[in-house]
């Protein structure tokens, strides 16, 4: 074993500190990114469920669902063009959904939960067929909030129409619970709570192309299709352009880079004392014949093995926090980002580690002597 | 080592006719300008293979500087310096540590032991450094100058556990451990009582003739003096 892994794991309580703050810099970044991560999957639920496809915005939305109108006789048009398998209306509106609860008595209805109403034609991965009229899809969501199952009877918008639970999918959470019916079920659901925001007949509002191959050629075949006004993009597309996804996204990205500069000059102000202690041992260690590569590789050893003991702890307490944070928050951990957090504490507490690297390339071997 | 006698190991062939140290016309200056220090004075001094100098000198007489320059950790301001057949100021900085760690062998004034390594350690990490491994000939050569210098039943100890006299004792050898051409040792006395000190010069001078090393002892200690095969004093930079 090196030396200085052997100072490490002999000298433990010199380099607790720094442990101890790396540790509590992580539980920090898991808690971050859980909030980026989970307010994100929870504005885009909806456009997740149609990975893999397509969407067809109206050119004039600014790739906002609500505010596009595409004719569906671009649909007709379109899935009849090679590299496109099918067409299909996506609307969506934001309204209510009362739980009819029996056991609750009198009224059978005491509670009302916001929820994104979506009208679809074609099954995802995630969505199966459209159910038929008065029959409704939920997400695992509105499940959890509302305790809802399979079978039950959810009253939709202000008039309180009944529709019967047909399935439960994945979380689907789209700045609210998800609930999905028929495109025509929708149209009919949304008109008797508010006809205004029902689109024009004849139109939806963006549509989703089916690939025959990758998204990449169903978008080429749409913009080749020579349709004036409609724009087609891939998901992650449609992702980026959400305002609430890219405001919260750099903020909390900001947040986390910010964290990950104070991770950096936690390391290397402590490499910085540690190495300013340690001037006589180098300088001996230089005269006995070590070269500075050497003496900075054992420090790096050193901040490597402080960040995996710092990530494995902060992990550990990151879950015991998340633990006994209430449920609605919307913090999702991903392993994604775990990894992320875990690759940059890592390469961040090196380059802290190599901050030094001036001081000890200068110390003279001949201060060892005399 | 090779030696088929079980004490005086023989020195390398090169080295029989070779000084393991020659200075020729040495100075070292200190600073710049008016701050300048002669600390050493147009020197010219010859250390044969197996010859064990000892020098001695008032203090600040530049005899530390003496060990620096010849150890290769500083260089000369002027003059040659060659330790066997080679002349330092043809190597370069990286070669020079190489060069420090294979043929020299030093003990510091202040001992300087790592603090959180064994004795045992402290021996082997010198053959760490440069890139180098320690294989079962380098254990086996610390065991063996561990029990020659009395320590094997502290080789498992961290210098914070061992006498003034047991560190100074690795320190030695910790010096031996790469089977050096030269040993240069600072006052290896001065922070012992004279029943230490006179020990401990026993040993060294024993270790460093068993093996036919050519070494410099620097002393201010009048007893010790006669450990050496010849002493030279130094004063103002100047060997007398
Ligand atoms: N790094 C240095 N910079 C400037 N002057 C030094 C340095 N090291 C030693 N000197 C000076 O050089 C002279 C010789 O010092 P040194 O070799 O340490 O003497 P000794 O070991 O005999 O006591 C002294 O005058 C000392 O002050
Ligand atoms: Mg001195």
């Amino acid at each position: 074993m090196s030396i200085a892994l052997k100072e490490l794991f002999r000298q433990p309580r010199r380099f607790s500190a720094v442990t101890g703050a790396m540790t509590l810099l992580i539980v920090l970044l898991v808690v971050l990114g859980g909030f980026l991560d989970g307010l994100e999957l929870s504005q885009t639920g909806a456009y997740r469920a149609h990975d893999g496809n397509v969407l067809v915005f109206d050119d004039t939305s600014e790739r906002q669902l609500q505010r596009s109108r595409v004719p569906t006789t671009v649909a007709d048009e379109l899935s009849v063009q090679p590299g496109i398998a099918a067409v299909g209306s996506l609307d969506a509106t934001f309204t209510v959904a009362g739980i009819a609860d029996e056991a609750a008595g009198v009224d059978g209805r005491d509670e009302l939960e916001d929820v994104a109403l979506f009208g679809y034609d074609l099954a995802t991965d995630v969505l199966p067929e459209p159910p038929t009229a008065g029959e409704a899809i939920v997400d695992e969501q509105l499940r959890r909030v509302a305790d809802v199952e399979v079978g039950d009877i959810i009253e939709i918008g202000p008039s309180a129409e009944p529709v019967t639970i047909a399935a439960i999918v994945d979380d689907l959470t789209n700045g609210a619970p998800t609930v999905w019916v028929g495109v025509e079920e929708w149209r009919r659901l949304v008109a008797l709570g508010n006809p205004s925001a029902v689109p024009p007949e004849g139109t939806a509002q963006i549509l989703v192309v089916r690939p025959a191959a990758t998204p990449a050629e169903a978008v080429t075949a749409v913009d080749g299709a020579g349709l004036g006004g409609v724009e087609a993009i891939t998901v992650d597309e449609a992702i980026e352009a959400l305002d609430v996804v890219q405001q919260q996204s750099s903020t909390f990205q900001g947040i986390i880079s910010v964290t990950f500069i104070v991770v950096l000059l936690v390391v290397a102000l402590f490499f910085a004392l540690i190495t300013l202690e340690r001037v006589g041992l180098y300088a001996v260690f230089k005269a006995l014949g070590a070269r500075t590569g050497e003496l900075l590789l054992g420090l790096s050893a050193q901040a490597v093995v402080i960040s995996l003991v710092a990530i494995a702890v902060g992990f550990a307490l990151s879950a015991l926090f998340v633990s006994f944070l209430p449920p609605e928050l919307p913090l999702r951990v991903e392993p994604a980002r775990l990894g992320q957090i875990a690759l940059g504490t890592i390469v961040t507490a090196l380059l802290g580690s190599l901050f030094t690297a001036r001081r000890i390339l200068r110390i003279d071997p001949a201060e060892a002597i005399g | 080592m090779s030696s088929p006698t079980a004490s005086a190991a023989p020195a390398e062939p090169a080295s029989v006719d070779t000084p393991a140290l020659t200075m020729a016309g040495v100075s070292k200056i200190y600073g710049r300008d008016e701050q300048q220090v002669t600390a050493l004075d147009e020197v010219d001094l010859t250390v044969a293979s197996d010859e064990m100098v000892v020098l001695i000198g008032p203090s600040g007489s530049g005899k530390t500087t003496l060990l620096t320059v010849a150890g290769a950790l500083l260089r000369a301001t002027s003059g040659t310096v060659r330790v066997g057949d080679v002349d330092l100021g043809d190597l370069g900085d990286g070669k020079l540590s190489a060069f420090r760690r294979d043929r020299i062998g030093f003990v510091f004034q202040s001992v300087n032991l790592v603090p959180f390594l064994t004795a045992r350690e402290n021996l082997l990490a010198v053959r760490q450094f440069g890139g180098g491994r320690i294989d079962r000939a380098a254990r086996e050569r610390a065991d063996q100058l561990l029990d020659e210098l009395g320590l094997a039943d502290r080789s498992k100890n961290l210098p914070s556990q061992l006498s003034g006299g047991q560190k100074q004792r690795v320190a030695i050898g910790r010096a031996l451990m790469n089977d050096p051409d030269l040993v240069l040792i600072d006052e290896p006395t001065s922070a012992l009582d004279s029943k230490l000190g006179q020990q401990v010069m026993e040993l060294l001078h024993r270790e460093i003739k068993q093996r036919g090393v050519a070494a410099i002892v620097v002393t201010h200690d009048e007893r010790v003096i006669d450990f050496g095969d010849r002493t030279v004093e130094i004063v103002d930079g100047a060997l007398q």
